[in-house]
């Protein structure tokens, strides 16, 4: 491993621990959402009438460790998509500057 | 004669009274509860939990009517209707998934209903609320199996308050019961993964009787 392939290594592992670090923050979360459940206000009807206040779904990120499915863009966005990713960037490099090393003994 | 008479119906009409369970409100007589709610104010939620995920899907297209004596409340009857594809879970992809023939099938049953058959254990907690435990026929996906809800009734005379929400009087409903998904044919490799085996449905909803 050259100083280069050992720079790559490095980077793509501070990138995966943040980015570990970041999902641990954002609460730890199994799976990413897109929205989540809010409670609305009890009206002081709806105590009178002895009903919950009503739930709705609204927009809101929050990071998980894996997506829900295979849908839309922002639902990909996880933990182990982004550290698959960095692990196949890192590769390609790790492979890039193997092969120009060859080359340069040549 | 006379007099046995007389003591025999007083005692009749006290226990008939005695036993008849209900709101001690103005209003009187049998009463129907129209649960139609255009605002989709009236919600189901089913909730689903297992240790890599919780799931809530609500529905706001709560449908129904109930007919009971204001006085007994163990004449209630009615039915109460879900479509299934009203159930939103907070991922698209999921819903598609419940709707699909691998889970509710909503194409082939389109509604979850509930069928009141009897009022049991009621237990006043105000001249206006009540809880009581609700037997009904429960269907989902084809299979109607019995189940028993717990449930908390308070009824409201049409005031200038109420008439924010409807017209007449209103009575709220908070119900809520535990099905097991195998119990009605809707079986799934997720189910204990992903998707609990037994879900927990809360109903909250108002009708009212002008509607």
């Amino acid at each position: 491993m050259n100083s280069k392939q050992k720079r790559v290594v490095t980077i793509g592992l501070i990138l995966i621990v943040a980015i570990f670090i970041i999902w641990l923050a954002a609460g730890g979360d199994f799976f990413t959402k897109t929205q989540i459940l809010v409670e609305q206000e009890a009206t002081e009807l709806d105590q009178m009438l002895g009903i919950t206040p009503q739930k709705e779904y609204q927009d809101s990120f929050v990071f998980g460790l894996v997506p829900p499915g295979l849908v839309a863009t922002t639902e990909m966005i996880s933990v182990v998509t982004l550290s698959g990713l960095i692990f196949v960037i890192s590769g390609l490099f790790f492979f890039k500057y193997k092969t120009r090393k060859v080359k340069e003994i040549k | 004669m006379k007099t046995i008479l007389k003591t025999s119906l007083i005692v009749l009409v006290a226990i008939t009274f005695s036993f008849a369970q209900g709101f001690k409100v103005k209003t009187s007589g049998e009463q129907t509860f129209n649960f139609e709610d255009k605002k989709g104010r009236n919600q189901a939620s089913f909730f689903s939990t297992t240790p890599l995920e919780d799931i809530t899907g609500i529905s706001n297209s709560v449908m129904g009517k109930v007919t009971f004596d204001v006085t007994d409340v163990k004449t209630l009857k009615g039915i109460i209707s879900i479509p299934v594809a009203s159930i939103d879970t907070g991922i698209e992809l999921r819903n598609e998934h419940l709707k699909s023939d691998n889970w509710m099938d909503a194409e082939s049953y389109p509604n979850l209903t509930f069928e009141i058959k009897s009022v049991s254990d009621v237990k006043t907690e105000a001249d206006n609320k009540l809880t009581a435990k609700v037997v009904g026929n429960f269907t989902a996906h084809g299979v109607t199996k019995e189940v028993v809800a717990a449930a908390t009734m308070s009824y409201l005379v049409e005031s200038e308050q109420t008439k924010q929400r409807a017209p007449g009087d209103l009575l709220g409903v908070q119900a809520s019961f535990n099905v097991n998904l195998s119990d009605y044919d809707i079986e799934n490799m997720i189910i204990g993964q992903k998707v609990a085996e037994e879900i927990k449905i809360d109903i909250n909803m108002v009708g009212s009787n002008a509607m």
